[in-house]
């Protein structure tokens, strides 16, 4: 059981990483990007392009891999972001002067999903990839075995999230980026900068994209529809966790990550979305607006 | 007052001039409005529904675009500022809904208020804002969203004066209220004055807005038809039964 769960708690830190920029830009941009995904492989690919100039040399601390991957995971982030800035500026900025309906943006996110997975099978091919072959054998931590390589994932992972938390609840920035979220129109009376904050909102959700893109290329393998399949549970974590709340989000990956896991273990890793699914249905019959939503 | 030595005609904190506009470019819903806010008055902007007053304070805001005539702040024309700028300017505006920000805290809605300031400047003037409205302390920590209608607008209001500005635009700040509320934010309208901070108050409820304010407009039509000390148009019989409301033209 306790098995279980720390699978769970592993697959679900890919699942908050993706999320939280998936609900910041739902938040902050008024859409739904389909796009979140495919920007976490765009961020496993840059830093897979760095490791191949840079080399994985060397090994810290039972990791599969050295110090470039560490300085390459830094570059991916920042990279990741001004991608993401440049798609902005030069689509979705564009819409958004010509007061494009949502439907419109959602679209164009397709759009922007397609264009990205391609120009990664353009670039890089459609096999899957490794930053690194080393084998790890696994640690034992109060009766859970895990790979060194998926116990750091869990603990950038719970090292961005309380950062989230301190970056929205004691910034200026943090608490402008909530104002935007509940009422643009009045941030900008009160001298809030909107299009600022919505480039600090792509270079953030980018930039975590690629930090989980980074951290599930070392758990399983780097490969172009990576970031797609993460996106049916993120968007199941963003909704069971109640679209307004980043922290709902959170919630709702961990939710989806363990009950993954569980149907992995007890019934059949082929159901394990359709079991994913069912929890979020139940969620939602019990509780509408998701978990920490406010109701409509 | 003109006395013996006439006083050197001083740049008015709000000068708007022949201003048409509108959401949509061919159907302007304000066709030529003027007004003029000058040092430390309270203005009161009157009128029926679809008047336009509520579009003055939002064109001025830069919410609503401007198709032509001026907007003039301290002299010097704010067509085309993006909204966020306006504060800069040292106006303020105080929407009708939607004024605070309802997750977040009283505290933090005080604190975006004061965004140009240092964080010593803004601690200091949200214990002001304290001072001012006393009950925002006790409430300090308390998301917007759960205090009353009333409270909320102390928050919306105390939220506007933290960029010190000049003048500050209210948008029906009685809309909802009880009538015991509305005189509580009233009577803080003038303890505002007393510092010095000129008002512009659009308002449906005439009779509060004329017994409190310097001078009065009355829209109609997307033009100022009257224009009046408080008292000379809480008397006059044409504004009184044309615009000062529905009740009074029921009772004509």
């Amino acid at each position: 059981m306790i098995q279980v769960l720390a699978d769970g708690v592993v697959a679900a830190s890919f699942i908050v990483l993706g999320v939280v920029g998936l609900s910041m830009i739902y938040n902050i941009l008024n859409f739904p990007s389909f796009a979140q995904g495919d920007h976490i492989a765009t961020g496993a690919y840059i830093a897979l392009g760095i490791v191949a100039l840079a080399g994985t040399a060397g090994s810290i601390a039972g990791l599969s891999f050295g110090w470039p991957l560490i300085g390459a995971l830094f570059c991916a982030t920042l990279l990741n972001g001004l991608l993401a800035l440049l798609i902005d500026r030069s689509i979705y900025r564009q819409l958004r002067l010509r007061n494009a309906s949502r439907i419109s943006l959602i679209m164009a996110s397709f759009g922007v999903a397609l264009m990205l997975r391609n120009l990664i099978v353009l670039f890089a091919g459609h096999d899957p990839q490794y930053y690194a072959f080393a084998i790890q054998p696994a640690l034992g931590i109060g009766g859970a075995r895990i790979t060194p390589n998926d116990l750091l994932a869990v603990i950038v992972t719970a090292v961005m999230v309380v950062a989230l938390h301190l970056f929205l609840s004691r910034t200026t920035l943090g608490k402008s980026m909530r104002a935007v979220s509940e009422n643009p129109s009045l941030a900008r009376v009160n001298g809030i900068d909107v299009d600022r904050v919505i480039r600090w909102t792509w270079l953030i959700g980018a930039g975590l994209a690629a930090i989980a893109g980074v951290l599930l290329g070392l758990s399983v393998q780097v490969n172009p529809s990576m970031g797609f399949e993460l996106l049916l549970p993120m968007f199941a974590a963003m909704i069971v966790g109640g679209v307004t709340s980043v922290y709902g989000a959170v919630l709702g990956a961990l939710l989806i990550g363990i009950a993954e896991a569980v149907t992995v273990q007890y019934i059949a890793p082929e159901y394990r979305q359709a079991v994913a699914f069912l929890v979020v249905i139940l969620v939602l019959l019990v509780r509408p607006q998701g978990i920490l939503g406010e109701k409509a | 007052m003109s006395g013996a030595t006439p006083r050197p005609a001083a740049v008015p904190h709000l000068a708007v001039t022949d201003l048409v506009a509108g959401y949509v470019p061919d159907v302007p819903i304000l066709r030529g409005a003027s007004l003029r806010v000058d040092d430390g008055e309270i203005i009161a902007v009157l009128g029926p529904n679809g008047a336009g007053k509520s579009t003055l304070v939002k064109a001025v805001a830069g919410l609503v675009p401007a198709r032509s005539g001026d907007i003039q702040v301290r002299g010097a024309s704010i067509l085309g500022l993006a909204t966020h700028k306006l504060v800069g300017t040292g106006v303020a505006y105080v929407p009708q809904v939607g004024n605070v920000f309802t997750r977040l805290s009283v505290e933090e809605n005080l604190e975006l208020g004061g965004l140009g300031g240092s964080a010593a400047k803004t601690r200091q003037r949200i214990a002001e804002m304290y001072t001012l409205f006393p009950d925002l302390a006790r409430f300090r920590r308390l998301a917007a969203g759960r205090l009353s209608g009333g409270q909320r607008q102390m928050v919306a209001v105390a939220r506007a004066l933290m960029a010190e500005p000049h003048l500050l635009m209210l948008d029906e700040p009685s809309a909802g209220l009880s009538p015991r509320m509305v005189e509580l934010v009233f009577h803080k309208l003038l303890e505002i004055r007393a510092a010095r901070v000129s008002i512009l108050l659009v308002e449906q409820n005439a009779r509060a807005a004329l017994a409190i304010c310097d001078r009065g407009y009355v829209l109609a039509e997307g033009r100022e038809r009257f224009e009046g000390s408080g008292r000379d148009l809480l008397a006059s019989p044409e504004v009184g039964a044309l615009y000062l409301g529905s009740t009074t033209r029921l009772a004509s």
